[in-house]
């Protein structure tokens, strides 16, 4: 059996990248390098009014005074910010209104991730903005959307056409300052997505983003902004992929959601980046910011993600629960695979009274990854019973990863209950015994053992897009490796 | 350009620390230079804030004191007293207990050969300022030698008197276990009106194979003096170290261990107990290295704490590439009493290598309002109630001390300490 296992895991280490492939649309690309100029240029080419120009020149200035952080548990050659594009959108006209108009290879390529629009759109309810290389391209049901009021657009758009709310919300979860990411995104942002809903609106469709990373060379720095405002609901999805590239592509988002009073926001990420090669040549930074502010009373947020992707992950989508009696809660299913590494995990910020978070983290690492969770429940002075529950867990395959945990756990209030809990294991060998003596077979098993293993978070997942996370977990980890 | 003078925070120490003919005292007196106090960004000391240590003046007070001991322990144990970090034989029990066993003052012993081997091995000090401080300038402190296969009949209690506020004292002990022996050693510190001290220990353990040590250590110094201290230690194959820290007085307290497990089959245990109140400040800080395969450890610290204390814990276990069939398991349970006590925990799991089982968990909360209604209804008053609950709490942590004796008299001190609450 050990044999078996061993077969196993050489399949999957040498497992290539199945969505490798490079659609050539011609692209609309800065100079390379970063300065004031280049600020000034991505603003110029989304005809962004002075207000913003002078935001992103502010952060830029900011983030030139910040210094790169290295705190996190992962190890990557050091980044040129000068040796990058900046901005870069596929040379087609801005606007589509149907399917047809699209780039054919652009659909294509669509066709490939196994997302294509066609199929998108028979499946009841799903709207999906498309970003592709930053800029959005397609935006679905917005007719639909805009019957209930409901604004979901990109973001340059909204800044043209809804800039008191962009004033308003913009930088008021992850202000430019927050971190050197953050400052960098806010100066050079290029594009995202942009969602309001009115008060006691219920979205009636799951929204949908497609993040994909194409031309080479390019930093994709994409920025949503989402507002529930009192007593409304939105689910949202963002998926993301990115074709083989030799260089390491530089992405550094900042996902902003403000719930007001009785909102609510379900949050959904399945990434699937270009991991970097079995020798960790190329594959995505990715260093992102997301934030959610439960601003309002009885507010909730909601994060679950299926990270399968990337070179490097630096992501904590985060919780402040401000208002009183919200909800935080964070879904996690990390996967990494060769030389990939992860540091990621949740922070919990509890404010208010009885406020309440949720931490369910998974971590599987195989080959030569390490994968590590890192988090903070902050319960502050006024944050009476307050509770948090955290489990992190484990599942090492291959003698060879690393797996690790550095929860940060900060009480100020007597009344306050906090647990956590984490374990790291391997597969038994007696689960799998279990399980072979009744006919399934090793690579089956594992699977087996892996999807329960991750259920606790898959099920927190819209439909659709469980399915397509079972599928990515199946081919991070094909032959069956949990 | 404006010119500032800026002067090293460190000058109110530094005069203290030279001099010193101890090994390597002038490499670490520079290292004392070298090394910067760390502070809130210096991920090691995120929740302690040593800097207002370097604010005030200290003084070096000397051995001859005049002390009145107290009582003794109420079980057998030879009793070695130290007075403001000096040896003093007239005040210590005989030193020849036994064959195959030397207890000294480790000054006397700087020139032999396993001292020379062993000294500073444990407690490097290129990082950490108060290693460094140490190794610059020690007061003294015991020297512990066990040959092979000798077990050590009575538990030793080092006893450590300070009698002056506003002193610095830089207890040494190197505690040396051949194979198969077996010791157990007390460490206390008493003293009266010695607010504004700092006692800086540094302890080193090495354990040969298949040797056994138990360290206890108790600090219930009233009017508590601030005390930072490490314990390096090496575990080689089979051998089994356990140490059990409580924390009942002080001001600032950091308890550092940092635990090698150097052979196959190697065992670690480590428990503590913190009942804080006043503004103490207690910080357990381990960390657990398995560097090689079927090595076990077992953690547990439980604490209450209340008014406006702060409890820290830093627990670290670390599982080195091939290091299989690890055991690890790590827990930290806290009850917070009062709005201004403040906890703060980190247990960490780093681990590289497939067939481990490794667990750790934590919890802050408060008394089960549950258990507390069981007992009010059955007439029992709520600050008995409390100190029903707190006892129980408590309980966990002191059930895993094998000395019998050691355990009721701790009990009893927590049992006071809980009635002050």
């Amino acid at each position: 059996m050990a044999q078996d296992t061993d077969d196993i895991l050489k399949e999957v280490t040498e497992k290539e990248y199945a969505y490798g492939f490079i659609t050539n649309i011609e692209s609309d690309k800065a100079a390379k390098g970063l300065n004031e100029d280049i600020v000034r240029f991505i603003s110029a080419k989304k005809n962004e009014p002075e207000w913003m120009l002078e935001w992103r020149l502010e952060a830029y200035r900011i983030w030139q005074k910040m210094e790169e952080p290295h705190w996190a548990h992962v190890h990557y050659p050091k980044i040129d910010y000068q040796n990058a594009y900046y901005y870069s959108a596929p040379k087609k006209k801005p606007t589509l209104n149907s399917l047809d108009e699209a780039d054919p290879e652009l659909i294509e390529t669509f066709k490939k991730l196994g997302i294509s629009m066609e199929e998108q759109k028979r499946l009841v309810g799903v709207a999906v903005d498309v970003v592709f290389d930053s800029v959005s391209v397609k935006t679905t049901f917005q007719a639909a959307l805009k019957e209930k009021g409901i604004i979901f657009c990109s973001f340059s758009e909204a800044v043209h056409n809804h800039p008191d709310l962009i004033k308003k919300y913009l930088g008021s979860v992850v202000p430019r300052t927050d971190n050197y990411f953050a400052a960098l995104n806010s100066a050079v942002f290029s594009d995202g997505s942009f969602c309001y809903i009115p008060p006691g609106v219920r979205c009636p469709m799951e929204l949908s983003t497609y993040f994909r990373i194409n031309e080479a060379m390019t930093g994709q720095f994409e920025r949503t902004l989402l507002i529930a405002d009192e007593g409304a609901y939105v689910s949202y999805l963002e998926g993301c992929t990115a074709p083989i590239r030799d260089e390491h592509q530089l992405h550094a988002a900042v996902v902003e959601l403000v719930a007001l009073k009785d909102a609510e926001i379900k949050y959904s990420t399945v990434q699937n980046w270009y991991p970097g090669d079995k020798d960790g040549k190329g594959g995505i930074f990715n260093f992102v910011t997301k934030r959610g502010l439960c601003e309002g009373a009885r507010s909730k947020i909601s994060w679950t993600q299926v990270e399968t992707g990337r070179a490097i992950t630096w992501k904590y989508p985060s919780c402040v629960l401000k208002g009183d009696y919200s909800t935080g809660e964070f879904y996690s299913v990390a996967v990494t695979n060769n030389r990939q590494q992860a540091d990621t995990g949740t922070k919990m910020t509890h404010i208010g009274k009885g406020t309440k978070s949720t931490i369910i983290s998974k971590g599987i690492s195989a080959g030569l990854s390490n994968n590590s969770y890192r988090g903070l429940v902050k319960i502050g002075k006024g944050a009476k019973g307050a509770r948090n529950f955290s489990q992190c867990d484990s599942l090492l395959l291959g003698d060879r990863c690393g797996a690790h945990t550095f929860p940060y756990i900060e009480s100020e209030n007597p009344t306050a209950m906090v647990e956590h809990e984490a374990t790291t294991s391997k597969i038994g060998e007696d689960q799998i015994f279990y399980l072979n003596q009744r006919g399934i077979e090793t690579e089956k098993a594992v699977s087996l053992i892996v999807n329960g293993y991750c259920k606790e978070v898959l099920n927190q997942l819209p439909m659709e897009f469980a399915v397509e996370a079972q599928k990515l977990l199946a081919v991070s980890l094909e032959g069956s490796v949990g | 350009m404006t010119a500032t003078t800026i002067t090293d925070p460190k000058t109110t120490v530094l005069p203290l620390l030279e001099g010193s003919t101890w090994p390597n005292a002038a490499e670490a007196l520079a290292q004392v230079n070298a090394l910067p106090i760390p502070g809130t960004r210096t991920e090691a000391w995120k929740y302690t804030r040593v800097g207002k240590l370097f604010n005030q003046n200290y003084s070096v007070p000397n051995a001859a004191a005049t002390v009145t001991l107290p009582v003794r322990l109420p079980f057998d144990v030879t009793r070695i007293v130290f007075v403001n970090g000096h040896f003093r034989a007239d005040l210590s029990d005989d030193l020849k207990v036994q064959k195959g066993l030397v207890i000294d003052s480790l000054s006397k012993h700087l020139s032999h050969g396993p001292v020379k081997e062993h000294y500073g091995a444990n407690a490097p000090i290129n990082d950490r300022l108060f290693t460094a401080m140490n190794a610059a300038a020690p007061t003294d402190g015991s020297i512990l030698l066990v040959t092979k296969g000798v077990k050590v009949e009575k538990p030793i209690h080092m006893l450590h008197v300070i009698t002056d506020s506003n002193a610095l004292i830089q207890p040494r002990d190197l505690l040396m276990l051949h194979q198969d022996a077996e010791a157990e050693v007390i460490f206390e510190t008493v003293g009266n009106n010695v607010g504004g001290s700092l006692i800086n220990a540094v302890r080193e353990s090495v354990l040969g194979e298949g040797a056994c040590l138990a360290i206890h250590l108790l600090q219930n110094a009233a009017d508590g003096p601030s005390m930072i201290g490490l314990d390096g230690v090496l575990v080689n194959a089979k051998g089994h170290f356990s140490i059990d820290t409580t924390t009942l007085e002080g001001s600032l307290i950091r308890n550092e261990v940092h635990i090698a497990l150097a052979g196959p089959e190697a065992h670690a245990e480590l428990n503590g107990v913190y009942v804080l109140n006043g503004t103490t400040h207690c910080d357990n800080h381990t960390y657990i290295g398995h560097d090689v395969p079927d090595c076990t450890s077992n953690e547990l610290y439980k604490g209450i704490v209340a008014e406006k204390g702060t409890g820290v814990f830093n627990g670290k276990v670390y599982v080195k590439q091939d290091a299989q069939r690890t055991r690890a398991y790590q827990s930290n349970a806290n009850i917070l009493q009062g709005d201004d006590a403040r906890i703060f925990t980190k247990p960490e799991l780093e681990i590289y290598a497939d067939d481990v089982k490794c667990s750790h968990g934590c919890t802050i909360g408060r008394f089960d309002e549950q258990g507390m209604f069981y007992l009010r209804s059955r007439g029992v008053s709520e600050a008995e109630a409390k100190k029903m609950m707190a006892h129980a709490f408590m309980n966990d942590v002191l059930e895993r001390i094998a000395n019998e004796h050691w355990r009721e008299h701790l009990a009893g001190l927590i049992d006071t300490k809980l009635g002050m609450l």
